[in-house]
């Protein structure tokens, strides 16, 4: 009996309230992802083994049922032999995941993350028997709930959990819309590689399949690989992506910047082709120490306060050549701040790789209120791009909602169109500009997006135009006057002061 | 007066969602300012499992908003939208007329009586539920009478809207005329605009009255509107040292200039010049302000005021604003060190004087539109309550009129 995606939402939100009062909000996703993540590859692998039961009846085997199941559970670790017991249930429930990774080393090893389930003071065991109570109503087969809507329900509680966490939310959970907005603009194709160097929960690497997959292309053969610093998150992404049915991936743990996880056969960074990030904001202490000697530092290394600039080197590296791009989120200093920054700037630009320069509207993201901006690089830019850099201002295109602004899908594809087409997708044409390599020469590297899209007042418009519309504008209300004046006068209302006849 | 449950009725059509359809949202905004249209929402991506059809000519508000004169009637050509169950729905019976009622939703009167339906308990604020609205009292004329009301006061609808262009498109004028005369030259000019100046100076926020040396009013940018002059006295009241005032006390033709504010579509950089009729009492510019004061002797007071103007219209101030925040900080001794051409002084005065005239003629407009306002809201109020009856000879204009 499927359940539609309302109610699997609601199930799930009632599972993590199962957690409010003894434990911290922030803490939430610690246990709900990978009790939900145990609870779906255990139902699976019960409908799995019934499957199998069915078909081969007395002649399944150990040997021939593994052909059945995507995960091994071994016995004592399905989610009903373990929640039925008593005595020390996080301690029990610590050791099943234990076992499972271990029998599942390729695929599950250290999906589970490091959660202290035995810790009573974290998790005490009243809020733990809630969250299994929660989860028992919830039914996770296939026949139940699609990979499609378990995908979407993970995702709407990312988002929820994020609303729940505000600013330190910033560190998994990117908006939605800028994913959007990343994807639409970087455009993936089938059979490519993807990469996010700091890929939190995954969200940018599900957006490129689920991107594909509204374009009716084959995203199956994607190839996904992401590196993260925080365990639990990277546990949280690779649980995101197993649940989207996606297989082709490789999620590693680790800093970024001082060990990259993916290196070719000569050491150096692997190359992907396309490269999509939200690193963090201006991260200090990142690790510029050993960057004198690292060729990632392509045109130099950024100040040891400030990682933006060793981020984009990163993925300027990670990108393969002719295919290869590579889309960032950044904040507006690394357009105009001087230093060592200024020098990487001009250099990055004299490569001509960067090809477009997007603004965002301010207050969109969890961790931050200041405004942001994508840079899009490309390895071989389209011949008209050629020595120019496309500059489009998003800055107003937002919905002011409580706490955050938001993109609409309308905003999104707008944004989306004006980079695809160079053109203002409201025909006005004040918000795109495509600029020549001389210009910002001139401007000293500067890429401040105001120095070259003036955001189109109505009255840079000429004198006469302007004067022309007054004009209209001033006889069609002496026109609309008239007409008021004769009603004015039919109700009887004296008119005498306005030297207009009555009646 | 008539309760709003003898002449209209709930009348809620709920439709199951279904996730393979998208629908058209729609909200309703405050003060009885109509529809405000959403974007369209996926079946599949809502939580709601049902939605309320607004049909046309219904009645509509938000349970939530209703104090804030959140209610409207929906359009008689209304396409197919939809509403959250916040929003319900009422049907006019044969004695009230949707157009009639329409008006009443521009009242202040109905939101009086909304906002008092909406005070809950403790100061929390509750939704108006559908049966306390069937409450409310209205005053009822005859459908004829109604139509006359409604008809009539289409025509001065129809004046508002056309007058609220008109300010518009006299303010473009305004600004095109300003940036055609006055506006500093793009590629610079000779003379830097700090040195036609007698006083360049930041002003100062000062202490809590009575703490300091002596109180003094403060303009803020608060009060400044994009159109050349102050919305009105200065609010705050603070206290500074003697010689604090002393070198920022503002004097007829000072012009302040908004060092931080602006906006995505608007740099920072909007100036007002005092003039007597602002200064009531001693008066100085608060610590976001720059206070400039021409040097006659080099510059015609209005016409360098008109050139900074000018040159905030044009978005000059993009070049000169850091945004490291939402808050954007003019880089004021950048901003005023760019180099102006001056024609000679008889052409000062004369752009001065013609830009005046055109400021003359805006404020004019928008004193029109505003006391406009005022009498459609006093025509109203007064057909409402009787004090005005319209003559049945009114109908031989309505059948004439199409």
């Amino acid at each position: 009996m499927a359940i539609t995606q309302q109610e699997l939402e609601s199930r799930l939100k009632a599972a993590a309230n199962a957690l409010r009062g003894p434990v911290d909000p922030t803490d939430f996703k610690t246990y709900v992802f990978p009790m939900l993540f145990w609870k779906w590859i255990s139902d699976t692998w019960v409908y799995e083994h019934d499957a199998a039961i069915d078909e081969l009846g007395d002649d399944l085997d150990d040997e021939v049922e593994a052909d059945y199941h995507r995960f091994e559970m071994p016995e004592g670790t399905l989610w009903s032999e373990v929640t039925g017991k008593v005595k020390n249930l996080g301690a029990e429930i610590a050791r099943a995941f234990q076992r499972i990774e271990k029998a599942n080393p390729r695929s599950l090893a250290g999906v589970f993350g490091d959660a202290s389930w035995g810790n009573q003071e974290r998790l005490p065991e009243s809020a733990l028997l809630a969250l299994i109570k929660a989860f028992n109503e919830l039914s996770l087969d296939p026949t139940t709930v699609s990979h499609d809507l378990l995908g979407a329900g993970y995702e709407y509680l990312l988002k929820d959990f994020a609303d729940e966490s505000g600013k330190k939310a910033g560190e998994f959970f990117t908006p939605r819309s800028v994913v959007n907005l990343l994807v639409g603009v970087l455009q993936p194709e089938p059979g490519e590689a993807v990469y996010d160097p700091t890929c939190g929960s995954g969200g940018m690497l599900v957006a490129t399949i689920n991107q594909l997959r509204e374009a009716g292309k084959d995203h199956r053969s994607l190839r996904l690989y992401g590196q993260e610093i925080n365990l639990t998150t990277s546990s949280i992404a690779r649980m995101n992506l197993f649940l989207h049915e996606i297989e082709d991936f490789d999620i590693k743990r680790g800093d970024t910047l001082r060990t990259p996880a993916f290196k070719d056969n000569s050491g150096a960074v692997r190359t992907f082709d396309v490269v999509i990030a939200n690193p963090p904001f201006s991260l200090t202490n990142w690790g510029a120490d050993r960057w004198p000697a690292d060729p990632r530092a392509l045109c130099g290394v950024p100040p040891a306060k400030n990682g933006d600039y060793a981020f984009i080197q990163h993925m300027i590296s990670s990108m393969n050549s002719g295919s290869g791009r590579v889309g960032v989120v950044m904040p507006h200093g690394v357009l105009f701040r001087g230093g060592a920054e200024a020098r990487i700037r001009r250099c990055l630009i004299e490569k001509d790789q960067l090809e477009a320069v997007i603004g965002l509207p301010p207050n969109l993201f969890y961790s931050t209120t200041i405004p942001a901006c994508l840079l899009i690089f490309r390895d071989k830019k389209p011949a008209d791009r050629k020595d120019h850099i496309l500059f489009v201002d998003g800055s107003a295109r937002f919905v002011k909602d409580r706490n955050q602004n938001r993109m609409s899908g309308r905003d999104v594809n707008a944004l989306i169109d004006a980079y695809r087409t160079g053109e203002d997708p409201d025909g006005e044409g004040g918000a795109v500009r495509l600029v020549p390599f001389d210009e910002i020469k001139e401007n000293g590297f500067d890429l401040n997006i105001s120095r070259y899209i003036r955001v189109a007042a109505e009255e840079t418009a000429d004198l006469g135009t302007a004067l022309v519309a007054y004009a209209d504008a001033r006889q069609h209300r002496i026109d609309t006057e008239g007409v008021m004046f004769e009603r004015l006068g039919a109700a009887g209302i004296d008119l005498s002061m306005f030297e207009v006849p009555n009646g | 007066m008539t309760t709003l449950g003898s002449v209209l009725s709930l009348d809620v059509t709920a439709v199951k969602v279904d996730p393979m359809q998208v629908y058209d949202i729609v909200g309703v905004l405050n003060r009885g300012r109509g529809l405000l249209y959403r974007d369209p929402l996926p079946g599949s991506e809502t939580s709601y499992q049902t939605l309320n059809l607004i049909g046309p000519n219904q009645i509509v508000y938000s349970r939530l908003k209703a104090f804030e004169g959140a209610i409207t009637v929906a359009p008689s050509n209304l396409a197919q939208v939809y509403a959250s169950q916040e929003f319900p729905t009422f049907t006019c019976g044969p004695r009230l007329l949707p157009n009639y009622f329409r008006l009443l939703t521009t009242t202040k009167g109905l939101w009086d009586d909304l906002q008092n339906l909406s005070t809950g308990m403790g100061g929390r604020r509750e939704r108006v539920k559908p049966a306390d609205f069937l409450t409310i009292r209205i005053p009822l004329p005859s459908v004829s009478e109604q139509n006359r009301i409604v008809d009539l006061m289409r025509g001065v609808d129809g004046l508002v809207s056309a007058i609220t262009e008109e300010v518009e498109r006299a303010r473009v004028a305004l600004s095109c005329a300003a940036i055609e005369l006055a506006s500093l030259p793009a590629d610079g000019g000779k003379v830097p605009i700090d040195s036609l100046l007698l006083r360049n100076i930041g002003g100062v926020w000062g202490s809590e009255a009575g703490v300091d040396e002596m109180d003094v009013d403060v303009y803020r940018s608060t009060e400044f509107t994009n159109w050349c002059r102050l919305s009105g006295e200065a609010e705050a009241r603070r206290s500074v040292s003697a010689s604090q005032f002393r070198s920022r006390e503002l004097k007829a033709q000072d012009i302040l200039i908004e060092k931080s504010g602006g906006t995505p579509t608007r740099s920072v950089g909007r100036v007002v010049q005092i003039s007597t009729g602002d200064l009531y009492r001693p008066t100085i510019g608060a610590n976001f302000l720059q206070l400039l004061r021409a040097d006659p002797s080099k510059v015609s007071p209005r016409y360098l005021f008109w050139t900074l103007w000018a040159g905030h219209r044009r978005g000059d101030g993009f070049d000169f604003q850091t945004a490291s925040t939402n808050i954007r900080n003019l880089q004021t001794k950048a901003y005023l060190a760019r180099g102006v051409d001056l024609p000679c002084r008889e052409t000062q005065e004369e752009i001065a004087r013609t830009l005046d005239g055109i400021l003359d003629c805006v404020h004019s407009v928008e004193n029109e539109a505003a006391n406009l306002r005022a009498f459609r809201s006093t025509l109203l109020t007064s057909l409402l309550n009787q004090e005005t009856e319209i003559p049945e000879s009114y109908d031989d204009l309505l059948e004439r009129v199409p």
